[in-house]
């Protein structure tokens, strides 16, 4: 049985250099973005366009929505694909700790993620969560394979006014790792 | 004369019945032979030293390691080891630091991968783990490059920490290579080399 696992990309928009790094705050995170550059880095045959960055980030209650592609990599035969997500995040009693949310807008895709509160990537759920802190908004997933393996996703995104800075770091079998960067820019929300 | 109520048809079910008991106990030990074996190559006592390396500190430090593989149970394994963190190379000056640990790993129940659990509790790889309350998330797995174990965590502020620990056999012993890898960024790093130990158990005591 193949074990896919679902990557979160989210885009990123270019970080103005000298821009102070302050504080942001999650509505600064919300909107419509368009990926209008895209680099990788890592020993993995990724592909990736800049409108595969498109990303759509909208609030729901006290939390957060993310909509927009995602990646998948088979186990077997170690290929990466693209794959849409769809999570909604909510807050937890951790200041700045959003956990996956399964009980608002299930979908298929969301369904993939495991429910934070009895969730054990040992018995192959996935785990997902976020947090944001000073200027940075996080977005992580750990899934552990049949074989022991795991894969470990990590996307930091950063705004400046309409533009939105990301990178997305994918750790698997231990040593390994693809680095997407690119930067989108606002066009709704 | 009371007739023998047994019948062909009796005996044949019987003779089935004991079949599928036998064939399913032949197929569970030959599971467990099948991870004994694997483990096996590792099994013994093993003494070396390793260089810790800290990157937030820049610290380099250098250790003795005492490490102890051996089954555990059904087709699971126990790792036993001892860290001495010398003091300019020394284990006989002010501020030496010896650490000892233990860790149980027994098969998971599905997937090809050990999953830790508590000597006194058998039941603990059962037990409801809760990763995003801060429960650590630890087990283990072996291949061809060798034996590596894991250690997950979810700290309070939502960054996550994974300890790697991958253990290769060689000709004399263990190559450890550990890494402790804090949201992406590995701030400790200790390789090593070990030499597999000739144990002697004493049941008298000698003088020398």
């Amino acid at each position: 049985m193949t074990w896919w696992r679902i990557v979160t990309l989210i885009g990123l928009g270019a970080w103005p250099l000298g821009a102070a790094a302050e504080d942001s705050v999650l509505a600064d995170f919300f909107g419509e973005w368009k990926g209008v550059e895209v680099s990788v880095a890592g020993e993995g045959s990724l592909e990736v366009a800049p409108s595969d960055l498109d990303i759509l980030i909208q609030e729901v209650g006290a939390g957060f929505q993310i909509r927009g592609f995602g990646m998948s990599r088979n186990t077997d035969s170690g290929q990466l694909v693209r794959r849409p997500v769809d999570a909604i995040f909510a807050p937890t009693e951790l200041p700045g700790v959003f956990a996956f949310d399964p009980t608002v807008g299930q979908s298929l895709l969301s369904s993939l993620f495991a429910d934070p509160a009895t969730g054990n990537p040992l018995e192959g759920d996935t785990l997902l969560w976020a947090r944001l802190q000073d200027d940075a908004l996080h977005v992580y997933s750990l899934a552990i394979d049949h074989n022991g393996g795991f894969d470990l996703h990590h996307t930091t995104a950063r705004v400046a006014d309409d533009t939105m800075d990301t990178r997305y770091e994918l750790r698997f079998e231990n040593e390994q790792v693809e680095i997407v960067g690119g930067r989108l820019e606002r066009t709704g929300g | 004369m009371t007739a023998n109520r047994w019948s062909w048809g009796t005996a044949y079910r019987a003779a089935t019945h004991l079949a599928a008991i036998l064939a399913g106990l032949a197929l569970a030990l030959g599971s467990i032979a099948a991870g004994a074996a694997d483990l096996e190559p590792y099994f013994g006592a093993y003494v070396g030293v390793a260089k810790l390396e800290d990157s937030a500190t820049g610290e380099v430090q250098a250790r003795d390691m005492d490490i102890v593989i051996k089954p555990f149970r059904r087709g699971g394994f126990e790792i036993h080891w001892v860290n001495v963190t010398l003091v300019d190379g020394r284990r006989d000056l002010p501020g030496v630091e010896r650490r000892v640990q233990t860790v149980l790993f027994e098969p998971a129940a599905e997937g090809n991968y050990y999953v830790e659990v508590e000597e006194d509790n058998p039941f603990r790889e059962r037990a409801e783990t809760r990763p995003m309350r801060g429960d650590p998330v630890r087990w283990a797995s072996l291949d061809d490059q060798g034996l590596h174990v894991y250690s997950f965590v979810v700290l309070e502020d939502g960054r996550y920490e994974i300890q790697i620990y991958d253990r290769t056999l060689t000709e004399v012993g263990l190559d450890i290579d550990f890494r402790r890898i804090l949201d992406g960024e590995v701030v400790r790093r200790v390789t090593g080399s070990t030499a597999r130990a000739n144990v002697e158990v004493e049941t008298q005591p000698s003088e020398g």
